[in-house]
């Protein structure tokens, strides 16, 4: 081998080593470190952390988070050098939720991501001020962009305040006081946090424990709770009151029985006993013999002015229900034993609910569990809902009107009548004469299962939706129907009686009664013990107690009735400002606007009317009374606050 | 720093402190947005569906009343019974609007009310406004016709923030 050759043979030697050299980058690429970055946060700054590969550099990426996170390289913030695990964002916003994509110069898909929302110092310089007696002013410095709520927890606690209690919301302010106007009394201890929140980031409170409230023992609240005893509880003739109670605001609505449970303005479903001749009759609140109920009073944040409707279910641990609306818009579900909430409804179904909810359960033979309750909108509109009786979920899709029948319901202001056998509820409303809504005012809503198909009467099913079977104009209604015997009957806020035919809606008489008094109230109570074909109607209005003889002649068709000659079978002024009728199937009860209870004891004439004194001296408005014809008792309240049980 | 003291600046300045008079309501006004919402003495049950009651501050009262506030307005039946009682927390800075509130014995937070500039009607005062339906309520169930009546509190106090409003309602 010559020399030449020795040197070309080891140049040849060189570039295969050479070569081999170079070949071996693929593994030097292989070993290329997935990043699995991880983030953390402190206030306004947010640290990465990666696995690194030795030789690589990083770039970082981040991006606001606008609810998905994946790998992106836009929005560069900074390449890393070489071997770097770590990088901090001193320009991360605090409550800005940020994306983050760490790549590396090694292998670009080994790149990973992170989302995070940068962390929110806590309220600085909170303080608390007692100087001012039976109030506590909270204190703290504002930081611009920020909100704050301020919770409190009783007694002197540590941070963090366990489950406080929440005294305001959304405030920038910088300050609250706690018993505005001196409310809460002298000695009182608490403990107050203030929470910082910006975006999606919630701080840790910051505490002022151990506040001791001055001053003496404070004003009373404005909602004002006082109590009586029994008056009476022995008495057993017609007259004789057995309790009072007093709520703190009108207590006009039809108390519900089963115990005894009344809705007053003063935000608050109250319970009494009513059970006559027992030891407990009339007390309140809840029992004094450790007995059901144990009912402690529930507070709302509107009135309601229902009555309440309670169906007994058992269900989830409860045996006995309270369904009754808000004027804050929701419908509630209350335990009836212990007035515990059950359920509310998630949102406010409207502006305001005042008529009582109904409830169609497959407990009593129904096809379907449902609620129905309408609804009243401060722009004219309204709504019936189907609820869930046991969670309080919207079933199907509300009814607000429909096209074919004049469009957009009116304001729904009374309670619904539910027929079992053919699945139909009736409403009525008034009309929404705004941006063209409906004139018709009476309806009759068939009730779909989820297949949409009418179920036949008692066959279960679960509820899907509304569909009109037909509406009637009978001018604007704020009370309720009434149905008996495939009949229909309502009154309006002229005075005005309607009938129709349930069916289909015909009219029943060929015009409809008049009395010219005023708006015809609450609903038409019926004499369930005259014949179907001559049935007394009973209804009261502005001035005047009505009774109407119905000249059905007992035939269905043809329709519809002559009553150009209808008059009242008889009428009484006697009843000043008469409430809303209740009829036991024997007597009349009425409330007046002079403080007595009234019983009409022959519905068939008028002529037996006996004034019952509440209370001596009293001239309060009488509302609606309820009986219950096991005790033997009625119960009614008036528009100074007190309820009465009284033997009718 | 200079956030620190500005925050301190804005704290105390929003601090609620005791009114005096002439920084409290000078009146209230009975109106409906269904009869057209300007003032009005008398109403007809089945033709609105509420009635809305005004309390009005003096404009020069605005920066006394930054601070929070609750009103309660109180209403009275033509029997001179408490019908019903409404509290409002409030406030005249337009900048807490959002914010809600816990109110003794009511359960839920009270959205707080920024009091509006009443020059739009006609009056150059600040308002604050409850509402008192009427539609398909026992007023028009039981006949409670005649001469209502309505005042507010202001803070707790136990007087009255200004003369009693007097509205009729009928049928």
């Amino acid at each position: 081998m010559s020399e030449h050759t020795m040197k070309t043979w080891k140049a040849a030697v060189i570039l295969a080593v050479t070569c081999l050299i170079s070949a071996s980058k693929p593994v030097f690429a292989a070993a290329c470190n997935n990043t699995a970055v991880t983030a953390s946060t402190t206030p306004g700054q947010v640290v990465l952390n990666w696995t690194t590969t030795s030789g690589a550099t990083y770039n970082i990426y981040r991006q606001v988070s606008g609810g998905t996170c994946a790998v992106s390289t836009t929005g560069l913030l900074f390449t890393t050098g070489s071997g770097t695990s770590s990088y901090a964002d001193s320009t991360a916003v605090s409550g800005t939720s940020y994306c983050y994509t760490v790549e590396p110069s090694c292998n670009t898909n080994r790149a990973s991501f992170t989302s995070i929302c940068t962390a929110l110092g806590s309220a600085a310089g909170v303080t608390a001020n007692t100087s001012t007696p039976n109030q506590v002013t909270i204190t703290w410095t504002v930081v611009a962009g920020v909100t704050y709520d301020v919770v409190r927890v009783s007694g002197n606690v540590a941070c963090p305040l366990p489950s406080p209690t929440t005294l305001t919301t959304g405030n920038t302010s910088g300050t609250y006081t706690d018993g505005t106007g001196g409310t809460v009394p002298g000695g009182t201890v608490y403990s107050y946090a203030v929470i910082a929140k910006k975006g999606c980031a919630t701080a840790a409170q910051s505490c002022v424990s151990n506040v001791t409230v001055t001053g003496g023992p404070g004003l009373s609240s404005n909602g004002k709770f006082s109590s009586g005893r029994p008056q009476n509880t022995t008495g057993t003739g017609s007259g004789s009151v057995r309790w009072g109670y007093q709520t703190s605001a009108s207590t006009m609505s039809f108390p519900g029985v089963g115990s005894v449970y009344v809705t007053s303005n003063d935000r608050v479903v109250h319970s009494m006993m009513g059970t006559a001749g027992a030891s407990d009759s009339g007390t309140w609140p809840g029992n004094v013999l450790n007995t059901t109920p144990k009912w402690k009073p529930y507070i709302l944040n509107a009135p309601s002015q229902n009555r309440p409707v309670i169906p007994s279910l058992t269900f989830a641990g409860h045996t006995k229900e309270i369904y009754i609306g808000g004027q804050d818009g929701n419908v509630y579900c209350i335990d009836g034993l212990d007035g515990s909430l059950i359920w509310k409804t998630a949102a406010p179904l409207g502006d305001i609910v005042q008529g009582s909810p109904i409830a169609m359960l497959q407990k009593y033979g129904n096809s379907f569990n449902a609620v129905f309750v309408g609804v009243r909108n401060n722009n004219g509109s309204g709504a019936i809902y189907a609820l869930d009786p046991f969670t309080g979920a919207t079933l199907g899709t509300p009814f607000t009107g429909d096209l074919a029948f004049g469009g957009n319901l009116g304001v729904v202001l009374g309670y619904g009548i539910a027929e079992k056998a053919t699945n139909t509820i009736y409403f009525a409303s008034r009309r929404n004469l705004n941006g063209g809504g409906s004139a018709n005012t009476v309806w009759a809503l068939s009730l779909k299962d989820t297949s949409g198909f009418v179920p036949t009467g008692g066959v279960a099913a679960t509820f899907g939706s509304f569909a009109t079977k037909w509406a009637k104009a009978a001018k604007d209604i704020d009370g309720s129907p009434a149905l008996r015997s495939g009949r229909l009957y309502i009154g309006n806020d002229v005075g005005e009686i309607y009938a129709y035919r349930a069916s289909d809606g015909q009219a029943i008489w060929s015009q409809q009664f008049a009395t010219n008094d005023g708006p015809v109230k609450y609903n038409v109570a019926y004499d369930w013990t005259s014949s179907a074909t001559n049935q007394r109607l009973f209804f009261s209005t502005t001035n005047t107690v009505w009774c109407v003889t119905d000249p059905w002649d007992g035939v269905a068709a043809p329709l519809p009735v002559n009553t150009s000659a209808l008059a009242a079978t008889w009428s009484t002024t006697a009843v000043s400002s008469p409430s809303p009728i209740n009829f036991n199937g024997s007597y009349l009860l009425v409330g007046s606007g002079d403080g007595n209870l009234y019983k009409f004891t022959s519905p068939a004439t008028s002529s037996a009317i006996t004034a019952m004194t509440l209370e001596t001296g009293s001239v309060a408005t009488v509302g609606g009374p309820s009986i219950d014809n096991g005790p033997g008792l009625a119960y009614v309240g008036n528009d100074a606050g007190k309820v009465f049980a009284i033997v009718p | 720093m200079k956030r620190i003291i500005l925050g301190c600046v804005i704290a105390l300045a929003s601090f609620t402190a005791p009114l005096f008079a002439g920084e409290k309501c000078v009146a209230l006004m009975a109106s409906s947005p269904q009869a057209g919402g300007n003032e009005a003495s008398t109403f007809s049950v089945t033709q609105i569906l509420d009635i809305e009651l005004t309390a009005m501050f003096p404009k020069s009262a605005a920066n006394k009343l930054i601070g929070l506030h609750v009103a309660e307005i109180r209403i009275y039946t033509p029997k001179h019974s408490l019908y019903q009682s409404i509290s409002l927390p409030f406030s005249a800075d337009a900048k807490r609007k959002g914010e809600k509130h816990r109110l003794q014995n009511y359960p839920e937070l009270v959205p707080l009310r920024v009091l509006r500039d009443l020059s739009g009607s006609g009056k150059p005062y600040l308002g604050l406004t409850a509402s008192l339906p009427v539609a398909g309520t026992p007023i028009l169930m039981n006949s409670m016709y005649g001469t209502w009546s309505a005042e507010a509190f202001l803070d707790g106090e136990p007087f009255a923030c200004s003369p009693s409003v007097k509205f009729a309602i009928n049928q």
